[in-house]
């Protein structure tokens, strides 16, 4: 550091480039060590490149390392890097929404930390990336970050909330507790308040999860590796061969079933496994103003933010979780990771939800819904499906004969499964706050706040119209989607339209 | 919702979503042709491009008659002092509100053909969404955008 407040990445951001090209290179690697390369006996030229190009890469890295600084001002912090191209980045503290530590594998292994600085705008990536620090820097730039912006939080709130109609976001959660009926708990600030997710609890969240999409893509990542490895030893169709020769010597059905109950019960396992990984050592606190997260055994991530960031809370039911009464606590923060939305609680008994966000996020309230859908919006949620399944019936008994015919069990199911969904779909609307609830598998439970909305939209077939059903989505930041329940009675969305529409001004 | 809108696109708008359809549909037709003349060339049954023209001229009726004239007469929008309404959809009626307060920026383009009528579009991008209106004359667009440009600014006092 030669100025007091110019700033250089960990020395050994020098190395990254080089690690980076061997992370690429590894498969080839280890498949020309399969195919039985012999090492000792090379051309020359390959040896050469051996030693010449991590030269060179080293080389890069450290041009890289010299041009990247980044420099912190009293209001601002700018991020300066890049040799050929200069590129230069101004990120203003008072627009930061949080501030991530993160320790991806190679950071684990070389015992530095990332920092990732996020602010609206930064599109696929995060706006500030300072990918190598020392933990001590990494920690101490991220509460140095955090001082700054609560001095702003003052005039923020003013120049930015002011705009919309909604009081303050209360920052001390004193108010918030007598608000919410929790039992009464030590001054936030004299106390920090921190909640861990032990190991049973941690397991039990792991086991009520089904994360099939992750399974599914490891799966398949796990079936091309292990496909490339035994085509190196064996001979061809190896696996086809092998499945077809157990096949033959067990009954059909037997297989198919075993073989199915067999992939379930390793997806759910793995899933177990991947969420353990992923969530061990679960810890959310309350520092001063900001919430606090962290978590992960071997990628390590913490998150910093203020809850008057926070867009949305979610939260979503499993239908196993849904039977022992818990639920998990998701969070809609702006970050560059779009279509994650942050965990604050893995998994909660629903009693204490108020409890929670009365800690965490005083401006949201719990609420239980009050206007579900109408008992004719059924016939809009089933209507479809079950045209659809009945179909998919009709061909499978003209083409299987009445072996086809199972098929038919699915009209059931799905009935059941559409009319779970409309059972759970409502809304309640408080003067600041609109709960929405939805079910697809999981319930989830949306709680947004009418200063947080950046559109609205409502729509429905001209039939619905007639009906009086309508439909209702709203926009956040940080998710263009947004969150929308289904077929609601017309006059309750209408409600909801009013009490977004912005009143006529009086002073103009 | 109930409010009635009073703003529409301008009609030269359909002329134009008419004539970009129709060169779309002319491209088709021009590849269409090509394998017949390759067809009759060489023999080749000629039932695919029997098959291909009814589609195209079928899809030509649709996107350049019915849907521009549909889409035209269910888009109504208007900008109000705080917040702008816009009504669409063909198959869902769709109303959208969007706050003035909510607005990040307005962006105006109009390609050459929209060029050649003095069209074009305006965009409201939001922090999550973007709207667009399509298909007004430049000197409406530009005033809906300088509207639009004061109103964003405008912070309401404290309620």
């Amino acid at each position: 550091m030669n100025k007091p407040n110019k700033h250089k990445l960990h020395p050994i951001y020098i190395t990254f480039l080089l690690f980076q090209v061997i992370q690429g290179l590894l498969p080839f690697l280890l498949l020309a060590q399969l195919r039985g390369i012999d090492w000792t006996d090379l051309p020359a030229y390959a040896y050469g490149a051996i030693v010449g190009v991590p030269i060179v890469l080293l080389l890069f890295g450290y041009m890289g390392w010299r041009s990247y600084s980044f420099n912190l001002d009293s209001d601002r912090m700018i991020i300066k890097r890049g040799m050929l191209f200069r590129d230069e980045k101004t990120i203003y503290y008072s627009r930061i929404h949080s501030v991530n530590v993160e320790q991806p594998l190679l950071q684990r292994l070389l015992k530095i930390a990332q920092v990732k600085i996020e602010t609206p705008g930064g599109k696929t990536q995060a706006d500030g990336i300072l990918p190598a620090l020392s933990l001590k820097e990494a920690y101490a730039l991220r509460d140095l970050l955090r001082s700054y912006e609560d001095v702003k939080e003052e005039s923020k709130i003013q120049s930015l909330e002011a705009a919309v109609p909604s009081a303050p976001i209360t920052l001390n959660a004193h108010s918030a507790l007598s608000a919410s009926s929790t039992d009464p708990i030590l001054a936030p600030d004299e106390m920090p308040q921190a909640i861990r997710i032990g190991g049973g609890q941690l397991m039990l969240a792991a086991a009520t999860t089904t994360n099939f999409g992750l399974v599914a893509a490891f799966v398949a990542g796990l079936y091309s590796f292990a496909d490339d490895i035994i085509n190196q030893f064996a001979p061809d169709h190896f696996l086809e061969s092998m499945f077809e020769d157990t096949v033959t010597s067990i009954p059909g059905y037997v297989t198919i079933l075993a073989a199915a109950g067999a992939a379930l019960l390793g997806a759910w396992l793995l899933s177990i496994l991947l969420y353990v990984l992923k969530y061990s050592g679960f810890t959310v606190s309350k520092t001063g103003d900001q919430i606090s997260l962290s978590y992960g055994l071997l990628e390590k991530r913490t998150h910093l933010f203020h809850p008057g960031k926070v867009q949305a809370v979610i939260v979503k039911e499993g239908l196993l979780r849904q039977l022992l009464g818990c639920a998990q606590i998701e969070l809609q923060v702006l970050s560059s990771d779009k279509q994650q939305a942050l965990m604050l609680h893995p998994f909660i008994r629903r009693g204490q939800l108020r409890e929670i966000l009365g800690l965490f996020l005083p401006q949201f309230e719990v609420n239980s819904i009050t206007q579900p859908a109408p008992r004719r919006a059924l016939l809009y949620y089933s209507r479809w499906y079950l045209v659809l399944v009945t179909l998919l019936s009709t061909i499978s008994i003209a083409w299987l004969d009445w072996s086809g015919a199972w098929s038919l069990l699915l009209i059931p199911l799905v009935y059941i499964w559409r009319w779970a969904s409309w059972r759970s779909a409502g809304i309640h609307l408080s003067p600041k706050q609109l709960t929405m609830r939805k079910r697809y598998l999981a319930r989830s439970t949306y709680m947004v706040r009418r200063s947080q909305i950046v559109a609205m939209r409502v729509k429905g077939t001209p039939g619905q119209r007639k009906n009086h059903i309508l439909s209702l989505r709203v926009y956040i930041m940080g998710s263009s989607l947004g969150y929308g329940v289904s077929c609601l009675e017309a006059s309750a969305v209408g409600t909801v339209w009013d009490w977004y529409k912005r009143k006529p001004r009086a002073n103009k | 919702m109930n409010r009635s809108l009073t703003k529409r696109l301008h009609r030269d708008y359909l002329t134009v979503s008419r004539i970009s359809s129709i060169i779309t549909h002319a491209v088709l037709y021009a590849a269409a042709i090509g394998y017949l003349v390759v067809a009759a060339w060489q023999n080749w049954t000629l039932l695919p491009v029997w098959i291909m023209f009814a589609l195209i001229t079928a899809s030509l009726v649709g996107f350049a008659w019915l849907l521009p004239a549909v889409r035209y007469r269910r888009f109504v929008y208007e900008l109000f002092d705080d917040e702008l309404e816009i009504q669409y959809g063909i198959f869902y009626v769709t109303h959208m509100l969007v706050p003035m307060v909510r607005v990040q920026h307005v962006e105006l383009e109009s390609g050459p053909l929209m060029r050649k009528y003095d069209l074009a579009s305006v965009s409201i991008v939001t922090a999550a969404t973007t709207h667009r209106i399509r298909g007004l004359k430049q000197s409406d667009a530009h005033q809906l955008k300088r509207r639009i440009g004061i109103l964003a600014r405008v912070e309401l006092p404290d309620e």
